[in-house]
């Protein structure tokens, strides 16, 4: 494995479904706290819909319709729905926020303990802030897709799917003209999430940059002061936190525009929908609740969509995450007891060494038919030049890494 | 290469102030201007959206159902449309303001930071730790960056839309404005109570969080060991233990999360269906018209539900000032001034020390220095020895001003050091350490690192081959371009420190201070840097603190340190005749060496 197998790359994560399919298996233990969760969130996306068709009501069969025990009757329904609701709202939260705890316990205790057998080659070749970074931060980040993206991204698609409904239910011709509008809205929010993310991305790059810097200015600053270096670094570090400054600029107020662009196209649709609306309204065929009701479903729709390239974009972060768990996972200790290996107790410490072969690199012998006999009253010493062999000797006899034939 | 350094027209001491909120303020010293401007949008912003609600009620009572008025009906919808744009242009300019803003005002504070650290004298390095400082200079500096671009900022959207929505709902209607606000004191005070409790929890979360990563860390450095002694299962056990601890706090966290929002949700719930209900009941008595109650229905929203925020921002606020305080602390500190010093040489010294009766304390500790005399001619060298803590790094410490000696007199060329800038004597001292540092660029920036000015391919090259690093240097992947430290090659003890000697060469100083330590390192090795060393101190002051007699041998004059006084001095042969440490530890050396090599000769043949 060379070096450049360690970078950071955060989109290696084309989704593959063998890797999906595994990160769903984390949670299959769990499948109930899963079922519970994806249940209740639609319970809560249906809710929210109904509770503007409610609106509708109280306005239409209500108002309108100068119907005060109809009014009562759909703003005690309302009361009620709410009390469910925060039921509902109670369990999603506390479900898939304690599994995704759990799943990241589980994750990291897994990891744990498997990286306490793997060989010594391993970590030779491997940084301790590439395994830190897997343990920690992947293993978030594989718990927030099984628990709060899936849960998104079901309450995502179910809000708009349910606003599509009541609108059709409502005005069916009127609901035409807002689904002709989504597609664009979609796009409109794609290609801002697209840009805001790779700033974001860049942001991230800028602040590890300058997290290193201060690092190595602060614990380098004896040799700072002594080479009297400080202008040049100043000089230095003012570009990397200029850099910093543009991404991170870019990125604020892209995000700044982000929100209006789509008020704005939702704006056409809610014009649309006065207009077409006010047509319909005189000559009889929509109601003023109902014209109503389609500016709060236009509303409803929007947030889901504002975030759905978030949410993919988060996908594909866990996703990536997961392969380099995974490969983790699967990485086979290559010091392995022969079968039927017991253990002694306690041993005298007679050693043999008897055609001992060994290398790290295949075709580089380190060592080449060793051979030795130590008593235990006598602590053996190995004398080279340098002194690297004599380690490498008693690091291989005390099982840490496998002799191999060379 | 030496790159100009930025103006900083404003100098953040200038921030601080005994109010938080006070230096909060000078903090926006260059944007108040942009920043009173995004506020000012936000306003503008609010009147539109509340304009739609507006124009929504005369749409419906004067427009709908009214054959004569349906000719203005694409109108309406045009200004729909128009007072989206409007609402959505002010809110992009207030939060581009914001962002130029916060923004500004972060990247101002990390170059300050950066500068400001590096020119603080070490007896403030010294008591801090490095991770703290970092800290401070990320993490603290992202709260204050999001401060002034998110949370000020957010809050005073939500304060304006309250205030203007309410205004609205005023003028169309008192009794049901004031009723639609009755529960909003409590929603705030109820919020602002859970988020500082959750706050609370979220920082004993994240203390958990750090706690795992150290164990992990710990663990995983130290796997040699765990492996060694068997103790996987201790470890185990250990990390289990936080692990589930961490478990455990999270998901408290998630239970007060899961029992706020719905019951704050019921909450706000029952207020607006409560407003809902009388609004019906007030239009079907004929005391608002439809319109009245669905320009209601659309404000009243805005009223209530955005309160629970306006809470976590406040609370978050609050972390935010905190955050300013522990910046504040750093600028507070003062810097060594570099360039200050009454004498300043054009060329370079002779390298003449002269210490006459010099004492040394650190800040209201005891004593580390005490009545060190002696003279050293330019070239000379001075070998210091003692045990660790009898004062021969604080000694040779003095002499770049890295610290203040306390008494007697300390004289370069004739002159007192003190009367030297900092920055001359700097330049004009050269160090080689026994653990140097170098930092993660390429070899090549390593070895210029000192000096600054571009050098040509040939300079460095010769300092390297005198050095003796060149041959090692060429070896590598990409030669003098290839990387130092974690993203390149790692390097052994003994080729830092040939690095370190070849940036020394190449920055040419008159006086040199070495930290021999040549005893990790094997004998070929060894050779290598003696002849290297050798070579640097031709022509040059030297002082050695020394570990091994060898070393000390040459030197014109030996001094023996203990307690930080000088107990013994003079040459090799002078000292070897007398009784006293020097000779005790010569003895005990040359035994160990004449051990070593008989074991060897019994060993191998």
């Amino acid at each position: 494995m060379s070096l450049h197998d360690f970078d950071e790359e955060e989109h290696s994560g084309r989704v593959t479904g063998r890797t999906v399919l595994r990160i769903l298996a984390q949670a299959r233990p769990h499948w109930k706290w899963v079922l519970g969760f994806l249940l209740t969130v639609a319970l809560v996306s249906f809710q929210d819909a109904f509770f503007t068709y409610l609106g509708k009501q109280i306005i239409d069969e209500g108002i309108a319709a100068g119907d005060r025990s109809a009014l009562l009757r759909i703003v005690s329904l309302y009361g009620a729905l709410i009390l469910v609701q925060a039921v509902a709202v109670f369990t999603f939260i506390y479900l898939a926020g304690v599994l995704g705890e759990r799943i990241q316990y589980d994750l990291r205790r897994r990891m744990f303990d498997h990286l306490q057998e793997l060989s010594f080659s391993y970590y030779d070749r491997t940084p301790v802030g590439w395994l830190m970074a897997r343990v920690t931060s992947d293993t978030e980040r594989i718990a927030q897709l099984v628990t709060w993206g899936l849960l998104d991204s079901t309450w995502g698609l179910l809000n708009v799917f349910t606003a599509m409904v009541f609108m059709t239910i409502i005005n069916w011709r009127l609901a035409l003209v807002v689904l002709a509008i989504l597609p664009i809205l979609l796009l409109v929010a794609a290609q801002f999430q697209k840009r805001i993310l790779a700033e974001f991305r860049a942001v991230r790059r800028a602040n590890s940059r300058i997290t290193a810097s201060y690092n190595e200015n602060i614990t380098g600053v004896r040799v700072v002061k002594a080479l009297a270096r400080e202008e040049a670094n100043l000089g230095e570090f003012s570009r990397l936190s200029g850099d910093m400054y543009r991404s991170s600029y870019r990125a604020a107020w892209l995000s700044a525009l982000f929100l209006p662009a789509v008020q704005m196209v939702s704006a056409v649709a809610l014009g649309s929908v006065v207009w077409f609306g006010g047509v319909q309204a005189n000559a009889g065929e929509m109601t003023i609740g109902g014209i109503q009701a389609f500016i709060a479903y236009i509303t409803l729709m929007l947030w889901p969509i504002q975030d759905l390239a978030r949410v993919y974009a988060e996908m594909q972060h866990a996703v990536a995450s997961a392969e380099r768990v995974f490969a983790l996972i699967d990485t086979r200790p290559e010091v392995v007891d022969r079968p039927g290996a017991s253990d002694p107790g306690s041993v005298r410490g007679r050693v043999e060494f008897e055609h001992v072969d060994f290398f790290y690199e295949k075709g580089k012998p380190v060592l080449r038919d060793s051979a030795s006999r130590s008593n235990p009253e006598r602590l053996s010493r190995w004398w080279g030049r340098p002194a690297e062999e004599s380690r490498r000797s008693l690091t291989c006899s005390a099982g840490s890494t496998s002799p191999k034939a060379a | 290469m030496a790159l100009p350094a930025p103006q900083h027209a404003f100098d953040l001491k200038q921030t601080i102030s005994a109010s938080r909120l006070v230096g909060l303020w000078r903090m926006l010293t260059g944007f108040r201007g942009a920043y009173l401007l995004a506020t000012l949008s936000l306003g503008v912003a609010a009147v539109s959206k509340t304009g739609t609600y507006l124009l929504l009620r005369r749409f419906v009572d004067h427009t709908l159902g009214n054959a004569e008025a349906m000719a203005s009906l694409p109108w309406i919808a045009l200004a729909f449309v128009g007072l989206a744009l409007f609402e959505g242009g002010f809110t992009f300019l207030s939060g581009r303001l914001a962002a130029f803003t916060a923004e500004g005002i972060a990247r101002r504070l990390r170059d300050y930071l950066f500068d400001h650290i590096q020119r603080l004298p070490f007896t403030y390095h010294d008591r801090t730790q490095t991770g703290d400082l970092i800290e401070r200079s990320t993490s603290d500096v992202d709260a204050l960056r999001r401060f002034f671009a998110d949370q000020a900022i957010a809050a005073g959207r939500i304060t304006l839309l309250f205030a203007v929505n309410l205004s609205a709902l005023v003028m169309l209607n008192v009794k049901l404005g004031l009723f639609s606000i009755a529960v909003v004191p409590l929603i705030v005070v109820l919020s602002y109570f859970f988020f500082r409790r959750v706050s609370k929890a979220y920082e004993a979360y994240q203390e958990q969080e750090a706690k795992l990563s150290t164990t992990l860390q710990e663990n995983l450095t130290g796997v040699r060991v765990v492996k060694a002694f068997a103790r996987q299962a201790y470890e185990r056990e250990k990390f289990d233990r936080d692990n589930w601890e961490k478990f455990r706090r999270g998901r408290r966290l998630l239970r007060m999360h899961a029992f706020f929002w719905p019951a704050s949700d019921v909450l706000c719930g029952a207020q607006l269906l409560a407003g809902f209900y009388l609004a019906a009941l007030m239009t079907m008595d004929g005391q608002i018209t439809l319109g009245t109650y669905l320009a209601y229905a659309g404000m009243v929203v805005w009223l209530i539900f955005p309160m629970r925020n306006l809470a976590r921002l406040i609370v978050q606020m609050s972390t935010g000032v905190v955050s300013h305080g522990r910046v504040a602390e750093i600028i507070k500190v003062e810097k060594e001034p570099l360039a200050e010093g009454r004498h300043e040489p054009v060329g370079p010294l002779r390298g003449e020390v002269v210490f006459e009766n010099v004492a040394f304390a650190y800040d209201g500790s005891g004593r580390v220095l005490r009545d060190i005399s002696f003279r050293c001619e330019p070239g000379q060298t001075v070998a210091l020895l003692g045990a660790t803590g009898s004062g021969k790094s604080s000694l040779v410490n003095l002499l770049p001003r890295f610290y203040e000696y306390t008494g007697g007199s300390l004289r370069i060329d004739g002159v007192e050091l003190r009367d030297y800038p900092r920055h001359y004597l700097r330049r004009q001292i050269g160090i080689v350490e026994q653990e140097p540092f170098l930092f993660s660029r390429s070899v090549r920036e390593n070895i210029t690192y000192g000096v600054g000015r571009e050098v040509p391919q040939e300079e460095i090259e010769a300092a390297a081959r005198a050095a003796a690093i060149h041959d090692v240097v060429v070896g590598f992947p990409s030669g003098y371009d290839t990387l130092v430290g974690e993203k390149g090659v790692t390097l052994s003890g003994g080729q830092k420190q040939r690095v370190a000697i070849a940036r020394t060469l190449l920055k040419d100083p008159r006086i040199l201070i070495l930290d021999d330590s040549t005893s990790s390192v094997d004998t070929e090795t060894e050779a290598a840097i003696r002849a290297a060393l050798d070579r640097l101190m031709e022509g040059r002051t030297t002082f050695i603190i020394a570990h091994r007699i060898p070393t000390v041998m040459r030197a014109d004059l030996i001094l023996v340190l203990e307690g930080g006084e000088i107990v013994q001095r003079g040459t090799h042969s002078e000292l070897l005749s007398q009784p006293g440490i020097y000779r005790q530890i010569y003895q005990v050396q040359a035994r160990i060496d004449q051990e070593v090599s008989q074991e060897v000769d019994r060993v191998v043949t």
